[in-house]
């Protein structure tokens, strides 16, 4: 905005210099000692100046001049009543003007000081960037020309900011932060609020000038901002920080899962939040929570920030081939502070059908030679390959003679009839047939898949053994007795205790040898009596076992017993004097 | 054979002969463990009673050297009731006229409207299988003299080798297919201890009759018999065959 300037000056005597200047401006109207004002292109100034001693009124053209006397700068203010009327003066546009009263006499400048001067200034604001995050700092700097030497507030150029480019004059935004640069200082840095709303700014340059008016209105109300000093202005855009995330990939759908289990999202981290900002986290949906890193899981909203990772758990329905969806939303606000919500699915879908069909299982070998109308028992299965949470039946048919097929779950009671998850144990059992090499077999059943077990009862005699002691005769007599396996004081267990497949033991004779040496004899002998049942045929089949000789001397310790055909004889080799004797047992294997 | 009962098994073995007086069936009276150098009760072997002893060191320590702890020996007895050297796994064999019942208060086990009796002419008991809810199977018997002796820890005399006496001495080889099934194979055998003697490290000497070592590290049974003198007195290292038959067995 252009400005009129009118500073009427009339000038005191301010005693005699050898110059004779000593007409200068007033020290009560201008302080300091380069009085003066500047002024931007454009301005009109008509300063009227009074010199009331009727002399001329002089210049210099530099401040800093030595002898402000115009011979000096060799000029004089230019026009009657020194107008600067437009920038297209070359003059004015150019030149610092001091002015002064002449006496008219001569004699020394007593005070060369209060001298007043216009400057016209320029400057050009540079910002670092047009956007800025309301809470950070504006910086730039100005390139300028015109200001003085850096001493008072006057030789400075200030920035402030407007709400925007067509704001009237004053309504500064920045909260009344005032900047300035310097001739030797021109970079500035204009913090903002945190509260700053968004939008487009105004950053104004403006000089310094003093107050006044021009034909009763005011030209001027504030010394280092306004329209009327404004050099030059930029605007520069004022954004909120982004309290919203990227967006997220929960992952899935999870498909064909099992009834009424947890199952979870990927993993997922916040980005694009800026620093210091937090979103807001909520989750909807049946049997649906989230959690915060390695936090709880919640379904209460709860603030996140950049860089903390969300994960979803999501309960899958209790139906089948249904959908639970959980839905996370995080919501924040862009950089116009505009709300943004973020928000992705994490589902699961029940399998449509269960699987009811168990894994294939093995009830174990047959029993064979098993004795007639007794219970014999598989090995137990345990259940598994059914859909989670799937119960299915379990049948149990038996084929052959008073069959009695039965079935145990978890070791419970035998029965007929019962079902099963995975897991269950189960184990059957059958009565074998009533008659010799009858078979008897039992049919297993769970979710259509069979096994099935079978008892073979010991056959008639057909002559004649084959094999060694551990043979499989399928003839002969086979004993059992119920024996308590688990301790708990019943007998509940079928087991062989004699039969033709195995060497028995029988005891057939006892006694203790008595070997006597009267006099360090040897090859001493003993006799057992003769073994009933053992002759020269089967004397193979008798063994001997008795305590130890042993004898007091270090040498020839050999005892030997050998089997004669009806009896055993035991021989020491060598025998010190003395009587020795031994428990024996016969035995008949 | 004009009344009774005669039975053989598979390939003739004996089973019950009602006619061969004295000839009684044994079946299990007894298992445990009694630890070393403790007397056995007469509850678990009584010596009275005829009962027959098979043992094994409890121990299954796998050693490629020697373990003592894997002898079965015994080393005294009191009234015929035997300590062993070691730890003991014991399957003492009753015979079946001597056997008493254990459970509910009852001479049979299991009642006694049911199972197999088998007596002599004079009602003698031979077989009865009411007394008895095991049997012990027998899977080998030597003869006495079949191993030549010495020991796992001394090898025999003139610091023979571990194979020589292998060779000589191997009562048992574990079968299996895996490390572990020969182990439980090998834990499974008893052998018929009660003709053994021992008498470790007295005045730097060892002496083991009759006697047994249980390898887990080559899974076999041996048969250990020497005596080892005081060489300083240049008594040498002697050797001991089996003197009396060797019983291997198995608890039904």
């Amino acid at each position: 905005m252009a400005t009129t300037y009118d500073y009427p000056i009339t000038l005191e005597y301010d005693g005699v210099d050898n110059l004779g200047y000593s007409y200068v401006a007033p020290s009560t109207t201008y302080t300091g000692t380069q009085l003066g004002m500047y002024f931007k292109a454009g301005d009109t100034i008509s300063n009227t100046i009074t010199n009331p001693s009727g002399g001329n009124i002089g210049d210099v053209a530099a401040n800093a001049a030595a002898n402000p006397d115009p011979s000096n700068s060799g000029a004089l203010p230019p026009g009657s009543t020194y107008t600067a009327s437009t920038d297209s003066s070359a003059v004015w546009a150019t030149t610092t003007w001091l002015i002064f009263g002449r006496n008219t006499s001569s004699g020394n400048p007593a005070d060369r000081s209060n001298r007043f001067w216009w400057q016209r200034v320029s400057g050009t604001i540079s910002l670092d960037s047009s956007t800025i995050t309301r809470g950070a700092n504006l910086t730039g700097s100005v390139s300028q020309s015109g200001l003085l030497s850096p001493g008072l507030n006057s030789h400075r150029l200030y920035l402030l900011t407007w709400t925007s480019a067509t704001t009237p004059d004053f309504t500064y935004a920045n909260g009344g932060s005032l900047a300035s640069i310097t001739s030797s200082s021109t970079s500035f840095s204009i913090s903002t609020p945190t509260n700053m709303p968004p939008g487009t700014y105004e950053l104004v340059l403006s000089h310094y000038a003093p107050t006044g008016s021009n034909g009763g209105a005011a030209y001027q109300t504030n010394n280092f901002w306004g329209r009327n000093q404004q050099v030059h202005s930029v605007t520069y855009t004022v954004q909120q920080p982004r309290s919203y995330p990227d967006q997220y990939e929960l992952g899935g759908p999870t498909t064909n899962t099992a009834l009424s289990t947890k199952y979870y999202s990927n993993t997922v981290t916040m980005a694009g939040i800026d620093s210091g900002e937090t979103a807001t986290v909520s989750i909807s949906g049946t049997n649906s929570k989230y959690k915060i890193g390695s936090g709880s899981y919640t379904t209460a909203d709860s603030q996140i920030s950049n860089g903390q990772t969300i994960t979803v758990e999501n309960e899958s329905n209790s139906s089948l081939n249904s959908t639970n969806v959980a839905t996370l939303t995080v919501t924040g606000q862009n950089n116009s502070g505009a709300t943004v919500v973020v928000t992705d699915t994490f589902t699961t879908t029940t399998t449509s059908s269960e699987d009811t069909t168990p894994n294939a299982f093995d009830l174990g070998d047959s029993a064979t030679n098993v004795v007639a109308s007794t219970t014999q028992y598989s090995d137990t299965i345990t259940v598994a390959g059914l859909g989670s949470g799937v119960t299915t039946a379990v049948t149990i048919a038996g084929t052959g003679t008073t069959v009695n097929p039965q079935f145990s779950i978890n070791s419970g009671t035998y029965g007929t009839s019962g079902s099963v998850d995975n897991g269950d144990t189960v184990r059957t059992r059958l009565t074998s047939s009533n008659t010799p090499g009858g078979t008897n077999f039992l049919t297993l059943s769970i979710g259509g898949v069979s096994d099935t077990f079978t008892a073979v009862t010991a056959g008639a005699g057909t002559g004649g053994g084959t094999g060694g002691a551990s043979g499989t005769a399928g003839y002969g007599l086979e004993i059992f007795n119920y024996r308590d396996t688990t301790g708990n004081g019943v007998a509940d267990t079928l087991v062989n205790i004699f039969g033709p497949n195995f060497r028995s033991c029988s005891l057939v004779s006892s006694g203790t040898a008595h070997l006597q040496s009267s006099n360090n004899d040897t090859n001493v002998t003993y006799n057992t009596p003769t073994i009933a049942g053992m002759n020269s045929t089967n004397k193979n089949t008798f063994g001997m076992v008795m305590g130890p000789i042993y004898l007091a001397s270090l040498m020839n310790v050999s005892v030997l017993a050998t089997r004669n055909n009806t009896n055993f004889t035991v021989t020491a080799g060598f025998l010190p004097t003395g009587n020795y004797y031994a428990t024996w047992w016969v035995f008949r294997y | 054979m004009t009344y009774g009962l005669f039975m053989e098994g598979n390939a003739g073995i004996f089973q019950i002969d009602s006619a061969a007086t004295n000839t009684r069936w044994s079946g299990l009276k007894a298992t445990g463990t009694i630890a070393a150098n403790t007397f056995m009760t007469t509850a678990q072997m009584n010596i009275t009673n005829k009962d027959l002893l098979f043992a094994r060191p409890t121990s299954t320590t796998s050693s490629s050297t020697f373990n003592s702890a894997n002898y079965c020996a015994i080393m005294g007895n009191s009234g015929g009731a035997p300590k062993f050297l070691t730890e003991t796994s014991f399957a003492t064999l009753q015979t079946t006229g001597g056997a008493i019942a254990t459970s509910g208060g009852s001479s049979n086990i299991n009642g006694s409207d049911y199972g197999v009796l088998v007596q002599e002419a004079d009602g003698t008991v031979v077989y009865d299988s009411r007394k008895f809810t095991t049997g012990f199977e027998l899977i080998s018997i030597f003869d006495a003299g079949a191993f030549t002796g010495g020991s796992r820890e001394h090898y025999a005399a003139g610091g023979g080798s571990l194979a020589t006496y292998q060779a000589g001495n191997t009562v048992y080889t574990a079968t299996g297919s895996t490390n572990s099934e020969k182990a439980a194979d090998l834990s499974s055998v008893y052998v018929s201890a009660y003709n053994s003697w021992a008498i470790p490290n007295i005045n730097g000497t060892d002496w083991f009759i009759n006697s047994f070592y249980y390898d887990y590290y080559y899974y076999k049974i041996y048969f250990v018999g020497f005596f080892e003198g005081i060489s300083t007195m240049g008594v040498p290292f002697s050797v001991m065959k089996n003197q009396t038959n060797i019983a291997l067995g198995r608890i039904k």
